[in-house]
């Protein structure tokens, strides 16, 4: 009992530790270079704001990704939800949590087609996403008269962008998303499917219904993303062309960094400390006065450098092993 | 027999001047409408859903109840390859004209148009397409700024002077893409910049980029934590509206941007918010249309300058500093009603088939006129 206290009170204290150590080092930076207001009042509201809204997408992006499959069209889904399900939402009268809720039936409805469609034509999804990507950013365009979503002045409705109303959003859906993943049949067959795809489907797992679940629950996250989007600029255009793609560019550092947090904690809380890292750094580098053309080239490196050590952390615990091995013959040898 | 020759003399007179005066009528098609035959115009387009796009897609609808022409529009195109594909395939479906809306590929565009047998319009205000091609038979030109200075300096410059006319004194300043080096960022930041320290205004921050990242939204909150009274935009500002809300800052912060004329812009100026807007006239690119047909119908040559080089007619767009002016625009641009900014009449009179006597000049006359005020003069005559 004891035992498993200590492990769950260091594996909660590593997936604190990185979003705590970047928080601080922007922090002292920003005070070192003479400048104030970082991490507190108005710009820890945008830090969790930006949270909330990459956390987002970074978890809808992972729950395909992880699995291999590259979903492009997740982009054009918060669109058409936050279009359709506004439109609907705002001609039936509804509220705020009944704007989301039916944004999140259209992003849900999504999701089903895509993931219906990937499990039926035995595409590689990259293909089937970007084909979906083009029709649902289509469908967007259609409505409106081509004109999008507009409720700028519609403060009653646009409530998911003030604190605390957002974290309230990702809370909700955070504690959904853990149960799922960590207590249920969908939650360990997802799990298995990460970790070996072929052992997971030779023993049984439906990989397919697995992957359509998953497509689902791709598209509510999204919805929930595009209202948290549109509840802070009061609009959103449709786009074409495969525009819709760059929505989830700020969607890596987070999961990538979710990922590595994963056998420390739940993947869906890992993917929220990643946002806020990036947050963190998107706020400091602000702060900093860092112009925009050297910001992107910042976030990039440190994605580059992220995917590097990712991609090579298994040597480091193989050399740390060998290491060790070696230690242990020479004990022997000298004994 | 004097006084009836006098007589027959003053009525072929009368009959002759009357002929003259009237309005030519050209053949029309079995609808009714000009040319005979429908010509075919390829659009170059970079993005489809851009506000500007579905205005002139609006007023290419209104234009066709008159002129026989048919549009294929592209998809978002964002190559110099892309834009070199659709051109051919443009040709092969037919096409007489090419509408330059968007060009990467400078002049390579306008010389494969001309080689594959189609007209180019577009692009006159950038030289490196038009000088290089201005004597290309098949390139009709396009339009200019009408006025001396660069129109998107002019753009911000207008955007910085409404606020300093309605008394900011601490200003944002949305920069765009001007640390990228966008070009036409760059100069309406320094248009904007020009006019604040010409009132006496002082940035007290300045956003750059785009909404949708986490940059610009940290940038919004710190600029939004200042003492500003004044915003200035270099695009759109309506992306501020709901933060200014959250911050508490609504009304206490006057705005002026890049806008696209709309009736929430109207209701916005009048509750005091929005102080200024320069807006592009969508229906400017209206023009295409009886440039385009002049030349299939044989009156290319009377739209080219004297030297023969490709014409380049004079446009102004519009200043708009208060919500009268911004309710009249917004109507004009709705279609509801007949009154447009450039009318079917008002086309006629630069177009050779209507108007054989018709001249550039008088296209730039007619496209320089877009105050509220000379459009309704335009309207009543």
């Amino acid at each position: 009992m004891q035992a498993r206290l200590r492990r769950v009170i260091r594996n909660t204290l590593i997936t604190l530790a990185a979003p705590v150590i970047v928080y601080l080092l922007f922090f002292g930076l920003t005070r070192l270079m003479g400048k104030q207001g970082f991490g507190i009042g108005p710009d820890l509201r945008v830090i969790i704001q930006n949270t909330v809204y990459s956390g987002f997408i970074a978890l809808a992006v992972s729950y395909n990704l992880t699995s291999g499959r590259f979903d492009f069209s997740v982009g054009s889904v918060l669109i058409l939800s936050v279009i359709l399900g506004g439109t609907l939402a705002t001609q039936a009268g509804f509220g705020p949590v009944g704007m989301v809720l039916t944004m999140a039936v259209v992003g849900m409805a999504c999701g089903l087609v895509s993931g219906l469609l990937y499990v039926l034509v035995k595409l590689p999804p990259m293909i089937t996403s970007l084909g979906l990507a083009m029709v649902f950013e289509s469908l967007g365009f259609m409505l409106n008269s081509s004109k999008g979503i507009r409720l700028i002045g519609r403060f009653d409705l646009l409530i998911f962008a003030q604190f605390p109303n957002n974290l309230y959003l990702l809370g909700v859906a955070l504690v959904i998303l853990i149960y799922l993943l960590n207590f249920t049949q969908f939650g360990y067959n997802t799990n298995s499917l990460r970790t070996g795809q072929k052992n997971a489907v030779d023993v049984g797992v439906n990989e397919k219904k697995n992957a359509v679940i998953c497509y689902v629950i791709a598209g509510a996250l999204m919805a929930c993303a595009g209202a948290v989007y549109l509840s802070q600029y009061g609009y959103l255009a449709p786009q074409t062309g495969l525009a819709s793609i760059s929505f989830i560019m700020g969607a890596f550092l987070p999961m990538f960094i979710g990922g590595s947090l994963a056998k420390y904690s739940d993947r869906n809380i890992g993917v929220i400390a990643g946002a806020f890292i990036q947050a963190c750094i998107s706020s400091g580098l602000v702060k900093l006065g860092v112009s925009s053309s050297v910001k992107t080239i910042i976030d990039g490196a440190i994605v580059l450098l992220f995917l590097v050590y990712v991609s090579n952390s298994h040597k480091l615990i193989l050399k740390k092993l060998q290491a060790q091995k070696k230690a242990l013959a020479l004990s022997d040898a000298q004994a | 027999m004097k006084k009836t020759l006098s007589l027959l003399l003053l009525i072929s007179l009368l009959l002759g001047f009357a002929l003259g005066t009237a309005q030519a009528e050209p053949a029309l098609s079995e609808d009714g409408r000009f040319p005979v035959e429908t010509v075919k115009i390829g659009f170059v387009n970079y993005d489809t859903s851009a506000e500007q796009v579905l205005a002139i897609q609006s007023y290419f609808e209104y234009l066709q109840t008159a002129f026989n022409f048919e549009v294929i529009w592209s998809e978002a195109l964002n190559s110099a390859a892309a834009e070199f594909a659709f051109i051919e395939q443009c040709a092969a479906a037919g096409c007489k004209a090419i509408i330059g809306y968007y060009n990467e590929g400078k002049s390579e565009s306008v010389k494969l148009a001309a080689d594959l047998g189609m007209y180019y319009f577009g692009g006159a205000v950038n030289a490196d397409i038009y000088e290089p091609e201005k004597n290309n038979p098949f390139y009709v030109g396009g339009y200019i700024s009408g006025a001396e200075q660069d129109e998107n300096y002019l753009a911000g410059y207008a955007v910085g002077k409404a606020l300093v006319d309605a008394g900011s004194k601490k200003v944002i300043v949305m920069s765009g893409g001007k640390d990228f080096g966008v070009e036409f960022f760059v100069k309406r930041y320094n248009g904007i910049m020009d006019a604040l320290n010409e009132g006496g205004a002082e940035v007290v921050y300045e956003v750059p980029g785009w909404p949708g990242t986490e940059a610009f939204a940290a940038h919004q909150t710190a600029a939004l934590q200042t003492e500003a009274d004044g915003l200035a935009g270099t695009l759109t500002c309506m992306m501020w509206l709901q933060p200014m809300q959250n911050a508490g800052k609504m009304g206490q912060i006057k705005v002026a941007g890049i806008e696209t004329v709309s009736e929430g812009l109207v209701g916005l100026m009048q509750g005091g918010i929005y102080v200024g807007a320069f807006s592009e006239i969508p229906d400017m690119f209206g023009l295409s249309i009886p440039m385009i047909l002049n030349a299939v119908t044989g009156y290319g040559e009377q739209q080219r300058n004297p030297d023969g080089s490709a014409g380049r007619v004079k446009v102004l767009n519009w200043v708009i500093t208060n919500p009268e002016d911004m309710a009249y625009f917004a109507k004009l641009l709705s279609g509801e009603g007949d009154e447009r900014v450039f009318s079917i009449e008002d086309l006629k009179t630069v177009m050779g088939a209507y108007n054989p006597d018709f001249t550039l000049d008088d296209m730039s006359t007619l496209y320089s006129a877009v105050t509220a005020d000379e459009i309704r003069a335009r309207h009543a005559q």
